[in-house]
């Protein structure tokens, strides 16, 4: 919230300067509007599905799409449509959750390495750069076969911290460079000057000012972290059933594609386009937030 | 060079014993021995078998007497594939993945480079537009919904190719391996078109047109070298992504690869044959991430200086 307020006071050029520009980019509005529309029917899920998502009717089996059952039916009858709408909640959940996970880690480490500087910024970044290299992708793996919880929400949190943590290590990196910039500028050392505290600095004028890229690069983390709770799921090592995500969906649309490929229509189809509006509304925000991009 | 060398492999062997160290700790933090498994056996049993793997030792010998293990090469055996070692399994899926591996980067690089080199040249053109909407496509269908999707099309509903499977036969390949280069052939084309818009506003690039040398030598000699740049620092980490993809391609295709035998483990929950290969896995990524540094410094020897003041 306050946030809002501050770069209202202070930025409002640029902030308005980059809304306008990204409202030029139509093909990141596309994504911006597709993704809100998304969201909101995740939110409402609940109150709007046509039907119950475990609700099974043995009788109906599997049916093409149809007026009744918009996306069709699975063979436990199961409405896909109604399906796809929980999956999308636990997916976008996963997402943006995550995200928030890699995104506070990454900011508060890359914001000290870069303010405080020196031996400790060297240190900090070393530890970075080591675990750059560590295949984390095997190890959320093992930990999602070690970690057998047998309870999915229990499964599902882990599976935030484990994917949020391998995540951060980008937006460290990206706003330790910021910081390192910003800090150097006069009206910082002006602050120090007039006896502001360290972190009243911090929070009220270092971290504002790199807001740009980290939401730009939020925003190319959710689809990647997406991708990664759906390839996980995929492999049967993520959401377990009868928790539904798309991944999952996916899976067992594949399982049935030759009799029902609707099946694996549908979930792949709502993933990738969901995919395809993150990534565009990424690009149009780097290019509407990034200074460089304005000379062009 | 030869420092920088050396620094990068000094460098890998933290790396190769963090994960060792948190394989290991997962294993021991794991709830329930790998042997409580469907069946009961009776204590002795139990004792025999933890005996026999080195279970029933201090924790600490566990931890060296393995690493040393490892650093001979020796990963485990099999908890669930009796006398199976996880050295064993490694050699015999390895091959299938290498080759699967191989023919995906081949396909990635050729249309990548051909896609985003061609999209440089003809900026803002249909040439330029229709090649990186593909592009993004292909960044934007995951490798385990393009795979099912070309298998209804090619392999059901036409019945061009086989659906599954691996044999010596070239047919049962061709899928496969553009399922798991089709993304990288997408990032290759996008980072080959940014690299080559960039060297191409460069001086020296104005000077060779300048100084009259026909295009195609502009483009060969002097731009593509500095345009394929990102592209050869992407390809070490593409690595640790076409082992990832390659779980999913083997899964879905089913070739008894490496990744199909790993995501067989997982799902199995066979502890050592998952930490063995996951050790395995760790160090291929690692040594490929470390010769494509290499390589690049090789390349532009430049780079060696403003990668150390980073």
């Amino acid at each position: 919230m306050s946030t809002e307020n501050e770069t209202m006071e202070e930025g409002t050029s640029l902030w308005k300067d980059a809304f306008r520009r990204l409202k030029k980019n139509k093909i990141s509005m596309l994504g911006f509007y597709a993704l809100a529309f998304l969201i909101i029917i995740a939110i409402i899920t609940p109150l709007i599905a046509p039907y119950s998502y475990e609700a099974q009717d043995l009788n109906l089996g599997a049916t093409p799409p149809s007026w009744k059952h918009w996306f069709g039916t699975d063979s436990f009858g199961r409405d896909l449509l109604t399906r796809v709408m929980y999956g999308a909640r636990i997916s976008l959940m996963v997402g943006f959750i995550a995200t928030a996970v890699s995104l506070a880690i990454g900011v508060l480490w890359g914001t000290i390495a870069g303010f405080i500087g020196g031996k400790t910024d060297t240190i900090m970044m070393r530890i970075v750069d080591v675990l750059y290299s560590v295949p984390f992708i095997l190890l959320v793996i093992v930990l999602m076969v070690v970690v057998d919880t047998k309870s999915p929400v229990t499964n599902l949190l882990l599976m935030f911290f484990a994917i949020g943590a391998v995540e951060w290590l980008t937006m460290a990196r990206i706003v330790r460079g910021q910081v390192l910039n910003i800090r150097k500028q006069e009206f910082i050392e002006a602050c120090f000057s007039m006896g502001i505290s360290k972190k009243q600095i911090i929070l009220r004028h270092l971290i504002p000012n790199v807001l740009g890229p980290i939401i730009v690069y939020s925003t190319l983390t959710v689809p990647s972290v997406m991708l990664l709770e759906a390839f996980l799921s995929f492999l049967g090592l993520g959401v377990q059933a009868p928790m539904s995500s798309w991944g999952l969906l996916i899976n067992s649309g594949v399982e049935k594609m030759e009799e029902y490929p609707w099946l694996l229509i549908f979930p792949g189809l709502t993933f990738s386009l969901t995919l395809f509006s993150l990534n565009f509304l990424g690009d149009g925000l780097r290019d509407a937030l990034d200074p460089k991009s304005s000379a062009d | 060079m030869w420092k920088y060398i050396l620094k990068r492999i000094l460098e890998a062997i933290p790396v190769l014993l963090i994960v060792y160290t948190i394989t290991f700790a997962l294993l021991k933090i794991a709830p329930g021995g790998p042997f409580d498994s469907e069946k009961q056996v009776s204590p002795e049993v139990k004792k025999a078998l933890e005996a026999h793997y080195g279970f029933d030792k201090p924790l600490h010998i566990q931890y060296t007497s393995n690493l040393v293990k490892a650093l001979k090469g020796n990963l485990g055996i099999s908890t669930r594939f009796k006398g199976r070692t996880v050295r064993e399994i490694v050699s015999e899926g390895l091959p299938r993945t290498l080759v699967l591996g191989g023919m995906a980067i081949c396909i990635a690089l050729f249309f990548g480079l051909l896609a985003g080199v061609t999209a440089s040249l003809k900026k803002n053109t249909l040439l330029d537009y229709i090649p990186m909407s593909i592009a993004m496509f292909g960044i934007c269908v995951p490798t385990f919904l393009l795979g099912p999707v070309l298998v209804l099309i090619f392999s059901i509903y036409l019945g061009w190719l086989p659906t599954a499977g691996w044999d010596a036969s070239f047919q049962h390949k061709i899928l496969p391996a553009i399922t798991l280069g089709a993304a990288y052939a997408a990032f290759i084309a996008r980072l080959s078109r940014g690299g080559m818009l960039e060297v191409l506003s460069q001086d020296y690039i104005r000077t060779a047109k300048a100084k009259g040398l026909s295009p195609q030598r502009v483009l060969f000699k002097h731009a593509l070298k500095g345009g394929i740049f990102p592209v050869i620092s992407f390809l070490g980490p593409a690595v640790a992504g076409l082992l990832a993809g390659s779980f999913v391609v083997e899964t879905i295709f089913m070739i008894p690869g490496i990744g199909k035998y790993y995501v067989q483990s997982a799902l199995n929950r066979d502890l050592t044959l998952t930490m063995g290969m996951t050790l395995f896995l760790s160090f291929l990524i690692i040594g490929f991430n470390m010769l494509s540094d290499i390589f690049l410094i090789w390349l532009n020897p430049k780079l060696s200086f403003s990668k150390e003041s980073k």
